[in-house]
């Protein structure tokens, strides 16, 4: 195990900071760790998140390898790997109660209710109206600000309007929306992994990421069939969900463990 | 006690230690103190008699491990913990990120104007002086919203800023002051070399009384 250094420390202020940093942000940060801090570069990238990580692991805190659900690109997300329900957002958040629920209704709407067109998604439109029918009344301007507030914590991303969940909140609270979602909460058929924005198959209604699609569509030109019931699914789009971002390359296994099994009691 | 249950207890505190570390950086998320009562509440519970032993522990791993100093604040029944910085950042590069982070480019531009000003303004002269800066109390801003509130009550709660209503004054005046945590993670001299870098002066003995103001300060913290 390489000794944990100063310019490891920088990279994790800076994580703590951002909470949620692209592939090309972790590097640059890497190299502004090592020349601030006079050390010697060595090692890649997961090498020195392992160092990290193994720091890291008595105080439940892990750096998590993952991809943006409506980009995919490659992301690395700093994550508490205990209390994964929304009473983190209480302790560690300064929310209230009222605000709390709102949260929770946009879950909901994101998770439940989302049309066939962008699953996985909703319009910030929708989002803020859900403040009209908010008990004990909330206005309009309150619901945006908090919205932001969201946003800026990293909990979704706002693409022009369409709300989306972030890797930290899929992978934060996975505990808490199995249990609250269930049956809204499906598996990728590519990845395995729990996914939200989604291309769905119209006979089994089986999902897959959209980056998951483009991976198949590149390997698999003809005849694309759903992975799950083998119904052909003509419509697969190779395109990401109308966003673009930086293509990546297929998950390979990674040092940092991104999740395989259905149904985890915890994040690890 | 037998070796092995100091043994287990030993065990016991460490797992502890390792809880109050992780719920410290996760308060530290609100940049809101966080009290003993709360400490005792959410983690230790029964090991509350270990509690000077345990911040003690908590301090050398936040310091170790995370570059976070303990910092002990308040009073007797107001007594309270934030985690501030001990790596030092240059400033001016942090500084100038203001798309990344704001509202802390907003807040240096508010401590620089205090300390500018000799350490202390009422709010009419500091108000008047972010107007000229376009920043307005009563207007809504583009970037900040209610700037009066993050001010006034955000930058204050997280103990950046201190305003102090002064006695005998009517109708009521405030005194804008630096808060503990400003003093330690910046400085006085980090701040005028921000400024005097915004001002594209030459050095920052330019400004006199600030200048030597800053140097005390430094001797004092050596």
């Amino acid at each position: 195990m390489s000794a944990y250094k100063k310019c490891h420390i920088y990279f994790l202020q800076s994580i703590m900071n951002k909470t949620i940093l692209s592939e090309s942000e972790c590097q640059q940060i890497r190299q502004e760790s090592y020349q601030v801090s006079e050390v010697t570069p060595e090692g890649n990238l997961l090498d020195f998140l392992q160092v990290i990580n193994d720091q890291l692991h008595p105080f439940h805190f892990k750096i998590r390898q993952s991809k943006r659900e409506d980009t995919g690109e490659t992301v690395y997300v700093l994550i508490s790997l205990v209390d994964n329900d929304l009473n983190r957002l209480v302790v560690g958040g300064d929310f209230t109660r009222t605000e709390l629920e709102y949260f929770k209704k946009i879950l909901e709407v994101i998770i439940c209710l989302s049309d066939a067109e962008n699953v996985g998604t909703a319009s910030s439109i929708d989002i803020l109206n859900l403040a009209d029918s908010f008990s004990p009344r909330m206005s309009k301007t309150e619901a945006k600000r908090l919205l932001t507030r969201f946003v800026d914590e990293r909990w979704f991303y706002d693409n022009e309007g369409i709300i989306s969940l972030s890797p930290r909140c899929i992978l934060e609270l996975e505990q808490y929306l199995s249990q609250c979602f269930d049956s809204f909460v499906s598996v990728c058929t590519m990845c395995s992994n729990t996914v939200f924005q989604a291309q769905v198959c119209s006979n089994c209604s089986a999902r897959m990421h959209h980056h998951c699609a483009k991976t198949y569509c590149k390997r698999k030109t003809t005849s694309l069939k759903c992975l799950s019931c083998n119904h052909p699914f003509p419509h697969l789009q190779s395109e990401d969900n109308g966003v673009t971002g930086e293509s990546t390359s297929s998950d390979t296994g990674n040092a940092l463990g991104s999740s395989r099994k259905k149904k985890r009691t915890h994040a690890h | 006690m037998s070796s092995s249950q100091r043994n287990f207890d030993k065990a016991e505190i460490d797992r502890k230690v390792n809880d109050v570390v992780h719920l410290m950086l996760i308060w530290e998320q609100r940049k809101i103190p966080i009290k003993r009562a709360d400490i005792n509440k959410h983690v230790l519970k029964e090991y509350r008699h270990a509690f000077n032993d345990v911040m003690k522990i908590t301090d050398k791993k936040l310091q170790k491990v995370f570059g976070l100093k303990l910092l002990e604040i308040g009073e007797g029944g107001k007594r309270a913990y934030i985690l501030v910085n001990m790596l030092e950042h240059s400033e001016t590069q942090q500084m100038m990120n203001w798309n990344d982070n704001p509202k802390r480019g907003l807040l240096f531009t508010v401590l620089s104007l205090i300390f500018m000003s000799g350490n202390s303004m009422t709010d009419g002269t500091f108000w008047n002086a972010l107007k000229g800066l376009g920043i307005e109390k009563d207007k809504p801003h583009p970037e900040f919203g209610d700037v009066k509130k993050l001010i006034t009550q955000e930058f204050v709660r997280q103990w950046y800023l201190e305003i102090v209503k002064l006695p005998n004054c009517d109708p009521p005046q405030y005194e804008y002051k630096w808060g503990l945590r400003a003093y330690h993670e910046t400085s006085k001299m980090k701040i005028l070399e921000f400024v005097t870098s915004l001002y594209d002066k030459s050095s920052v003995m330019v400004w006199k009384s600030q200048y030597q103001d800053a140097l005390e300060e430094q001797r004092k913290t050596i």
